[in-house]
C-alpha cells in the first residue's frame, strides 16, 4: 500500500499538518475532560467533607457549645495543621444565624469563588427542632491545582511541538507509508503521561479526604484513652473501622496496630479496594506513598489508610475512552486520506458521506440530540434503518428523483418534527450507500465514525448548541451524498457492479440459497451489535457525563471495526481462520454470559467481546457459499453491518430493561451462527496436514 | 437684605414643616407590639426554662419573659393562676406536669374555671401530656388555647440504643403498678420487646397498704439478675426515678447495666446510659412553638405537640468501668460522656 498522496512535498505537508491538528485535537479533549474529571472530583470530595462536618456540627451543638468563639463547634471542627496550610488547604467557618437573620439559602453544590483560586461548600446547621441555627462554610484553595493545569498545559505545547517536529523528521527519512505508525506510536505514551498526570491529581484530592477521614478515626482513639479505656478493651473495633471506610468514599482501606501487636483492619468492597490491597501488600508499595496517609498516635498506636483506587480509575474512564476513540477514528482518517488508493478526495469525502450519515443518525437517536419529535427513540432507530434500506433497494433510474424527495424532507425536518429530518437523511444514506464508488473497508467505516466523535466533543464542551449543530452535520453530509447518487446515475449498471458496488436485490437473484446465509449473518451481526448497545446502555450507572453511553458505545464500534481489520490478516488460511472464528464465537458468549449474568466486568469484557466479533463478522462473510463475488460481498457486508446495527440500535432502546434482552441475543447470536458453522464444517474436506496451508479450498 | 430675610424665612418654615411632617410620619408608624409571655417554672429556671429565654432573646422576638418560681410549692400554683387571670399576658408557658396539671388543667375537667382558661399556652417538660389528659394527642392538643413539647424519647428508640451498646437476649424492666404512668408505659415496653424479638422479664414494685417501698428494689434487681437479665431499663416512673440512686447501685454491684429513659440516672445516679432530650434544647423547641403562635398567628390548636429530631446519648464512664463495660467506639464519636475520669 503505497501512500500515493504523501509522495509529493505537499503531500508530506499537509500529512503533517493533519498530524499536528488531529493530536492536538486530541491531546485538548483528554485535557479538558481530565480537567473536568480532576474539577468534579474535587467538589464531590469537598461536599462529602461537608457533609461529614454537617453532622459534626449538628452532634457538638447538641451538646450546648457555642458556635464561635474559644470552646466552641467551630473550634472543635477545624481541620488539623497539616490540611489547612500550602496550596491545597482548606478552611472552615461557622456562621451563626438565628431566626431573626434574613434567611439565605446556602448553595446546594460547591462553587468556585469569583476569584477563581476557591472552592466553596456550604451547609446549614439545624438545631435539635429543625430551625436553621449555623451556616457552615469549608473551602478548599485551588491554586496548586491551578498551578498544576497551567503546568500541564505547557508540557502540552512542548509536547505537541516536539511530535511534529519528529514527525516532520520522520517523513524526511522514512517511507511515508511507514511514517504513519510513527505518530501514533509516539502519542500513545504522551496520552497515557497525560492521564497518568491527571490520576496524581485525583489521588492528591483523595488523600486529602483520607487525611481528614485519619484525624477523625485518631480523634476517636485519643477520645477512648482519654476516658481510660485501654486500647486491648476497645469495644467494636472491627465494626468501627467498617464504619469509617464506608462512611470515607475516599478510604479503601483501614488499619490500626496497637503497641502491643493487637491489629484490627477493614476494607471496603469492590474492585478499588482489592487493587488498594495488592498495591499496598506489594514490595514496592514504598513508591506508592502517595496512596497510604499514615498516623502515629501518643499512645503507640499506629493508624494507616490507604486511599481508594477505584474512584480514581472511574474518573479515568472518561477521558481514557475518549482518547482511545479519538485515536482508532483519527488513525483511520489518515489512512484514508494519505494512504488508500483513492486519488480524488472529492470521490473519497462524498463515498464516506453515506456511513458517515448514517453512524451519525443513530448516534444521535441514541444518546445524542438532534431536536424535538412526537416519535420514541426506538421507532426513530427503526426509521433510520427502514429509511436507508428503502434507499438502498431503489433502482438506479428512480435514485436522481428519490434524492430529491430525500433532501425535500430533511429541509422540512428542519424546521419540523425531528423524525422527518431522519428518515430524509436515512433515505439519502441508503442511497449513497447503494452507489458508493469505494468498497467499504473497515477503516473507511472507522473514519466515517469522525462526525459523531466531532459533535460529540463538540458537546462534551459546550462548544456549540446540540440541536442546530447536529442538524448542520445532517444537512451537510446528506448534500455530500448528492454527487455519488448522481455520479452512479450517469454510469451504466454494468459499471457499477464492475466498481464493486452490489444490491440485495442482484444478490438474491443470482444465488437464491447464498440469501438464506446472507440473512444469518444478519441475524449475526444485529445480535452482537445488540449485545454491545446493551452493555452501553447498561454502563449508564458507571459511566460519568450525559454523553458516556455514546462515548462507550462508539469505542465499541470502533474495536468491532478493528477486529474486522485484524481478521484480514488471516485472508489464506481458512482452516486456521475458521478455529480462530470458533474461538472467537465462544469467547464472545463466554465473556458476554459473564458480564451479563456473572459478576464479569461490564466495559472490559463488551470491548474485547466487540473486537471478536469484529473478526467473526470478517471471517463469516467470506466464506465461498456467503460471497458471490469478492468485492460485492465486501459491500453487501458493509451495508448489512450498517443496518445490523441500527436494528440493534432500535431493538435495544424499545427494551423497558436493557439487560433482558442480553440472554436472547446470546442464543440468537449462537443460533444465527449454526447454520454458518454447518455449512463451513461441511464444505472444509482438505487433509489436517493442509489445514494451515496458504490458499487452501474453503 | 430683606430678600435674604425673605428667603431665610421660607427656608426655616421649609425646614420645620419637613421637620413636622417626618415627626407625624414617625408617628403614623405603630411601634411594633411587645409581647408578654408568663413563664410557671417549677424549680427555678433551669435547663428548660433557660433554652426558652434565650430563643427568644436570639430569634429577636418583640417579647418580655415574666418568670415566677413555685420553689416547688404546689400551693402557689393557684396563685399562679390569679395572676394570669388578672394581668392576661399574650402566653402561658408551664414547666412540669404538676405545674401544668395546676395551671392548665386536663381537657375533661369538672371545673374549668379553676385554670388560665383562654389564654394561650404552652407545655413543657410533661412526661406524657397525653395520659395526664392535657393533651388529647400528640398531633394536636385537641384544646383551642394549649400546645406544648414533649421530651420522652419513645421506647422503641430507647432499646435500639441499648442493643447498640451492647447486643442482648433478655432484659427487664421494674416498674410501679400504683403510678398509671408506670403500668402503661411498661406495656409500650413489652410491645417494643416483641417488635424486636427480645425477652422482657416485667417485675411489678409490690405494693404495702397500696404504696411502694423502696427497701423492695434491690430484691427485685437480684431477681432480675436470677432470672437472666442482661439488661435493666428504667421506664416512666416517678417512684423509681426518685429511688435511681438505689436500683443503678444494686444492679451495678450484681454487674448488669442500667438503662434509662430519665437522663438524670446517668447524671446523677449509677444508670449506664441515657436517650434523652436535653432540657436546655426542649426549651428551645418550646420558644419556637411560642413564635409561631406569637409571630406567625397560629393557632396553638393547629400546631402538634412538638418532638426534637435528634436526641442525645448519654454515657456514664464511671458506669462503664466498674461494670468493665466500655462503650463501643462506634458510639464514642457522638455519645455525651459523663463522669469522666478525672474529671467531676
Amino acid at each position: 500500500m503505497a501512500g500515493v498522496r504523501v509522495r509529493t512535498v505537499a503531500g508530506r505537508l499537509a500529512f503533517l499538518m493533519t498530524v499536528a491538528i488531529f493530536c492536538a485535537i486530541t491531546l485538548a479533549v483528554v485535557d479538558g475532560l481530565g480537567r473536568r474529571a480532576v474539577e468534579a472530583r474535587l467538589a464531590q470530595s469537598l461536599d462529602a467533607i461537608a457533609s461529614a462536618y454537617q453532622s459534626s456540627a449538628e452532634a457538638s451543638l447538641d451538646y450546648g457549645l457555642p458556635v464561635n468563639g474559644p470552646g466552641s463547634v467551630e473550634s472543635i471542627l477545624r481541620p488539623p495543621a497539616v490540611l489547612t496550610d500550602g496550596a491545597d488547604g482548606l478552611s472552615l467557618r461557622l456562621e451563626r444565624q438565628s431566626a431573626a437573620d434574613p434567611r439565605r439559602e446556602p448553595v446546594s453544590a460547591p462553587t468556585r469563588d469569583q476569584s477563581g483560586s476557591m472552592v466553596v461548600a456550604e451547609r446549614t446547621i439545624l438545631d435539635s427542632h429543625g430551625e436553621v441555627s449555623a451556616r457552615l462554610i469549608l473551602s478548599r484553595s485551588t491554586t496548586g491545582l491551578n498551578e498544576d493545569f497551567r503546568a500541564r498545559e505547557r508540557a502540552l505545547a512542548f509536547g505537541l511541538a516536539g511530535l511534529v517536529i519528529l514527525t516532520a523528521g520522520l517523513l524526511l527519512a522514512l517511507p511515508p507509508a511507514r511514517v504513519l505508525l510513527w505518530p501514533a506510536i509516539l502519542f500513545l505514551p504522551a496520552t497515557a503521561l497525560l492521564l497518568a498526570s491527571f490520576g496524581s491529581q485525583l489521588v492528591d484530592i483523595s488523600r486529602q479526604a483520607a487525611q481528614l477521614a485519619v484525624a477523625d478515626t485518631s480523634s476517636d482513639l485519643a477520645r477512648a484513652a482519654q476516658l481510660g479505656i485501654p486500647f486491648e478493651q476497645l469495644v467494636g473495633m472491627q465494626d468501627y473501622l467498617r464504619q469509617q471506610v464506608s462512611s470515607n468514599p475516599a478510604i479503601g482501606r483501614m488499619e490500626l496496630s496497637g503497641p502491643s501487636g493487637i491489629a484490627f483492619a477493614a476494607a471496603g468492597d469492590g474492585l478499588g479496594s482489592a487493587v488498594t490491597d495488592l498495591l499496598v501488600a506489594s514490595p514496592q508499595s514504598y513508591l506508592l506513598s502517595d496512596f497510604v496517609v499514615e498516623q502515629r498516635l501518643e499512645s503507640g498506636v499506629t493508624l494507616r489508610a490507604a486511599v481508594n483506587i477505584q474512584p480514581v480509575l472511574a474518573d479515568l474512564m472518561m477521558p481514557v475512552l475518549v482518547s482511545l476513540v479519538l485515536c482508532i477514528a483519527f488513525g483511520a482518517a489518515l489512512w484514508v486520506l494519505f494512504v488508500d488508493r483513492v486519488e480524488h478526495a472529492m470521490k473519497l469525502s462524498s463515498a464516506l458521506a453515506s456511513p458517515a450519515l448514517f453512524f451519525c443518525l443513530l448516534f444521535l437517536v441514541f444518546g445524542l440530540q438532534l431536536g424535538a419529535s412526537q416519535m420514541d427513540r426506538h421507532w426513530q432507530a427503526w426509521l433510520v434503518a427502514a429509511s436507508a434500506a428503502v434507499g438502498f433497494l431503489i433502482p438506479l433510474r428512480l435514485a436522481i428523483p428519490t434524492l430529491m424527495a430525500a433532501l425535500a424532507i430533511v429541509a422540512l425536518g428542519l424546521w419540523g418534527d425531528a423524525a422527518m429530518l431522519l428518515a430524509g437523511a436515512g433515505l439519502c444514506c441508503g442511497l449513497g450507500l447503494a452507489r458508493s464508488p469505494l468498497v467499504l473497508k473497515p477503516v473507511h467505516l472507522a473514519a466515517s465514525l469522525l462526525p459523531s466523535v466531532g459533535l460529540l466533543s463538540v458537546w462534551l464542551f459546550d462548544l456549540m448548541p446540540s440541536g442546530p449543530s447536529a442538524k448542520a452535520v445532517v444537512v451537510l453530509l446528506a448534500v455530500l451524498v448528492v454527487p455519488v447518487v448522481r455520479a452512479a446515475g450517469r454510469s451504466t449498471a454494468g459499471q457499477a457492479e464492475a466498481t464493486g458496488a452490489g444490491s440485495f436485490a442482484g444478490l438474491a437473484t443470482r444465488r437464491a440459497a447464498s440469501l438464506f446465509f446472507w440473512l444469518c449473518l444478519f441475524v449475526l451481526q444485529t445480535s452482537g451489535y445488540l449485545l454491545l448497545v446493551i452493555a452501553a446502555l447498561r454502563a449508564q450507572g458507571g459511566l460519568p457525563g450525559q454523553y458516556g453511553q455514546s462515548v462507550y458505545l462508539l469505542l465499541c464500534v470502533l474495536l468491532f471495526l478493528l477486529g474486522n481489520q485484524a481478521a484480514a490478516r488471516f485472508a489464506h488460511a481458512s482452516r486456521l481462520r475458521w478455529i480462530l472464528c470458533e474461538i472467537c464465537v465462544f469467547g464472545v458468549v463466554l465473556l458476554t454470559a459473564w458480564s451479563h449474568v456473572g459478576d464479569g466486568n461490564l466495559f472490559v469484557t463488551s470491548a474485547i467481546a466487540a473486537m471478536l466479533m469484529g473478526g467473526i463478522a470478517h471471517w463469516t462473510a467470506s466464506q465461498s457459499f456467503v460471497r458471490a463475488h469478492e468485492t460485492m460481498a465486501r459491500s453487501v457486508n458493509a451495508g448489512v453491518g450498517l443496518l445490523a446495527f441500527a436494528v440493534a440500535v432500535s431493538i435495544a432502546l424499545s427494551l423497558g430493561e436493557p439487560s433482558s434482552g442480553a440472554l436472547p441475543a446470546i442464543l440468537l447470536f449462537l443460533a444465527a451462527f449454526a447454520p454458518l458453522a454447518f455449512a463451513t464444517i461441511a464444505g472444509l474436506g482438505a487433509p489436517v496436514g493442509r489445514m494451515f496451508s496458504r490458499g487452501s479450498a474453503s | 437684605m430683606l430678600k435674604i430675610c425673605r428667603f431665610g424665612l421660607f427656608l426655616a418654615m421649609a425646614v420645620s414643616l419637613s421637620g413636622v411632617c417626618a415627626v407625624q410620619a414617625q408617628n403614623a408608624t405603630p411601634a411594633p407590639k411587645r409581647f408578654t409571655i408568663y413563664m410557671a417554672a417549677w424549680r427555678g429556671c433551669e435547663e428548660a426554662c433557660q433554652g426558652f429565654v434565650d430563643y427568644v432573646k436570639e430569634s429577636g422576638m418583640p417579647a418580655d419573659v415574666v418568670i415566677r418560681d413555685a420553689k416547688t410549692e404546689k400551693t402557689v400554683l393557684p396563685d399562679f393562676v390569679r395572676e394570669v387571670k388578672e394581668t392576661r399576658p399574650d402566653l402561658v408557658v408551664t414547666w412540669g406536669t404538676t405545674v401544668t396539671a395546676q395551671m392548665i388543667g386536663p381537657y375533661d375537667a369538672a371545673d374549668p374555671s379553676k385554670f388560665i382558661g383562654d389564654v394561650p399556652s404552652i407545655f413543657m417538660i410533661v412526661a406524657d401530656p397525653v395520659e395526664a389528659k392535657i393533651a388529647k394527642s400528640f398531633e394536636s392538643s385537641g384544646r383551642p388555647f394549649v400546645t406544648g413539647t414533649r421530651n420522652r424519647v419513645p421506647e422503641i428508640i430507647q432499646i435500639r440504643a441499648m442493643l447498640e451498646y451492647r447486643p442482648f437476649k433478655r432484659f427487664g424492666i421494674i416498674y410501679n403498678e400504683n403510678e398509671l404512668n408506670s403500668k402503661l408505659n411498661a406495656e409500650v415496653v413489652k410491645r417494643a420487646a416483641d417488635e424486636l424479638s427480645l425477652d422482657l422479664v416485667m417485675l411489678p414494685m409490690p405494693l404495702h397498704d397500696g404504696q411502694p417501698d423502696k427497701a423492695d428494689i434491690p430484691g427485685l434487681v437480684q431477681e432480675a439478675a436470677d432470672r437472666g437479665v442482661e439488661f435493666l431499663y428504667i421506664g416512666s416512673s416517678s417512684f423509681i426515678s426518685v429511688n435511681a440512686d438505689i436500683y443503678t447501685k444494686a444492679a451495678t454491684e450484681l454487674g448488669i447495666p442500667v438503662a434509662s429513659s430519665y437522663e438524670t440516672s446517668v447524671t446523677d445516679s449509677d444508670a449506664l446510659l441515657a436517650i434523652a432530650s436535653k432540657y436546655g434544647m426542649v426549651g428551645r423547641l418550646a420558644g419556637y412553638q411560642a413564635k409561631r403562635i406569637l409571630m406567625d398567628g397560629i393557632k396553638p390548636i393547629d400546631l402538634p405537640i412538638a418532638a426534637l429530631d435528634r436526641h442525645s446519648y448519654i454515657i456514664n464512664m464511671a458506669a462503664a468501668a466498674a461494670l468493665k463495660l466500655y462503650p463501643p467506639m462506634t458510639l464514642l464519636s457522638y455519645a455525651e460522656i459523663v463522669h469522666q475520669p478525672g474529671k467531676n
